[in-house]
């Protein structure tokens, strides 16, 4: 379904100001990162088939990856998540693919995904449909 | 692309010959029309009849022809002193950027890639990291600046050749970067994505790293679709398959470290991924990644030759050369030296040392698994190698 453009705005309010805390919160932590220019909010059709307005991604470079303390990183970036009223994700460890990656949700079902190599990520997907989108823990 | 060396000596009395000429052409079109206007009057006085006058119309309407071309005129010299002054304003940025680069050792190459100082790995490991990023950054900086000058400069020429009422000759790679500089910076500084396709992701850098030509033989742009056409092949069979790859639709793959822009590499993996299916899902089995993307198969084996593996990636072009880590190293592993289980590496040739190379797809900063950092490059010496590699996959030219 089309998401109107005054509804990808609001999504846009809403949800930005967490991105843009956590970009604060990260440039203080594991700054200087060289920052990327935000994308305009949009909808999308993830490979996974799911339809979403997507808020971000912000994206800093230059994350200083041997000399992370993880459990302080995990720390920063929950800190923010639970001032948005979204649930703390589980400890960044790593993955497969050598990227530090969270995934959580608000109460409303809206996805949040932060992912760490060279450079730091962060997004909210929300689904076009209004109803709650899944994370891989749930 | 215009090079380091051709952006530095740009002045703005590069285009200014091209200014006069334009301005002469004006003066011309603008006195044919004077002049056939004057014609027209004539021949309207003359010969005052229907012919007459059909004949006056005509000559006027030539007229209107030269003096509907002085707009054009004004539209391509307008276009040339703007593309004038951006190239200007690159220089100026790329004179700043230099000089601010140079007081931390980093040098940028003709093809404006930035390049760590000789002595980077005797600084400490934060400043090792810090001149790590920096260069990163001045890479992107530098590398942004030649594509907006070169951006400029092709549109100063086609208004040139506008001008000249030629076509400009066709030359489209597409979005991305296919010169030889672009392609081997895409393969230093690849990040694997989210996929899980480190054997086919680290054969293709084997493959590409010293031999571009690979990659624009197998990687044509169609301007008519707005597509990449990629040649892969028939993992059992070695018959060709093109695969159409839409830059615009890409989520989730390999990424420059350096940009975070897709770059050739982006594309060739979902060519895979369309034709394969998605590692993510583990959809993708290819056993033999080296058949998929060179139509050859790779030799395997356990117990190397390393005599073998120099000439291989020696050869001109090279051939490629990747190893296969299998299980954990166990516990004290040197962390400069710990590889990644269950994954496969690109082997990138040997050290002054004798020690083999080996290039984690992840990217050259490395990453994490299970909390624990691994490098992006990792140089073992062959003792180590035959412990801790447990499989190398060589497919030699020609192919």
């Amino acid at each position: 379904m089309m998401v109107s453009q005054h509804r990808i705005d609001d999504l846009d309010a809403e949800y930005a100001p967490l991105l843009s805390d956590l970009q604060a919160a990260l440039e203080s932590e594991i700054g200087p990162l060289r920052w990327a220019d935000v994308p305009a909010p949009r909808q999308l059709t993830l490979i996974e088939g799911e339809d979403v307005v997507r808020v971000g991604p912000i994206s800093g470079f230059g994350v200083p990856l041997p000399v992370l303390d993880l459990q302080r990183l995990t720390e920063v970036v929950n800190d923010v998540l639970v001032k948005h009223e979204f649930e703390p994700g589980d400890p960044l460890t790593g993955s497969r693919t050598g990227h530090l990656i969270m995934m959580t949700k608000d109460a409303g079902g809206r996805r949040f995904t932060f992912m760490a190599k060279v450079s730091a990520e962060a997004w909210v997907d929300i689904a076009a449909d209004g109803s709650r989108l899944q994370i891989s823990a749930d | 692309m215009l090079s380091l060396s051709s952006l530095l000596t740009f002045t703005d009395q590069h285009w200014n010959i091209f200014l006069l000429a334009v301005d002469a052409r004006k003066k011309q079109e603008t006195q044919a029309a004077v002049d056939l206007q004057t014609a027209a009057q004539n021949v309207r006085l003359a010969w005052n009849d229907a012919i007459g006058q059909a004949i006056a119309a005509a000559i006027e309407r030539r007229a209107q022809q030269h003096l509907e071309f002085v707009p054009i005129l004004d539209d391509v010299k307008q276009i040339i002193g703007d593309a004038t002054k951006q190239i200007v304003t690159c220089k100026d940025k790329m004179v700043m950027l230099i000089a601010s680069a140079v007081q931390d050792g980093i040098t940028i190459d003709n093809s404006g890639y930035a390049h760590m100082p000789a002595n980077w790995w005797q600084n400490t490991i934060p400043r090792m990291w810090e001149l790590y990023n920096r260069t990163l950054q001045v890479n992107a900086e530098s590398r942004t600046l030649l594509v907006q000058a070169t951006g400029y400069d092709n549109m100063a020429a086609a208004a040139i050749y506008r001008l000249m009422d030629r076509e400009l000759p066709y030359v489209d790679d597409g979005p991305l970067d296919l010169t030889d500089a672009g392609i081997s910076m895409a393969v230093e500084l690849n990040s694997q994505g989210g996929y899980g396709d480190c054997a086919v992701l680290s054969m293709l850098l084997s493959i590409a790293r010293d031999n571009p030509d690979f990659v624009r033989e197998h990687m044509k742009w169609d301007p008519a679709t707005g597509t990449y056409q990629v040649t892969l092949y028939d993992p059992n069979t070695g018959q060709p398959i093109v695969v159409s790859v839409d830059p615009n639709k890409l989520q989730g793959g390999a990424r420059s470290a350096g940009t975070g822009d897709p770059t050739w590499l982006s594309i060739y993996e979902q060519a895979l991924r369309q034709q394969f299916g998605d590692p993510a899902v583990g959809g993708q089995t290819l056993t033999n990644p080296a058949m998929a993307l060179t139509g050859k198969n790779a030799d395997y084996t356990s117990n190397p030759d390393f005599q073998d593996m120099r000439d291989t990636l020696n050869q001109r072009p090279p051939g490629a050369v990747t190893a296969g880590v299998y299980a954990d190293q166990g516990p004290g592993v040197d962390p400069s030296k710990r590889l990644v289980s269950g994954h496969a590496y690109s082997v990138a040739g040997f050290d002054a040392n004798g020690n083999i190379i080996l290039r984690n797809p992840w990217g050259p900063g490395g990453g994490y698994i299970d909390g624990t950092y691994y490098p992006g490059e990792v140089h073992l010496t062959p003792a180590e190698y035959q412990r801790w590699v447990g499989g190398t996959s060589t497919v030699r030219q020609p192919f």
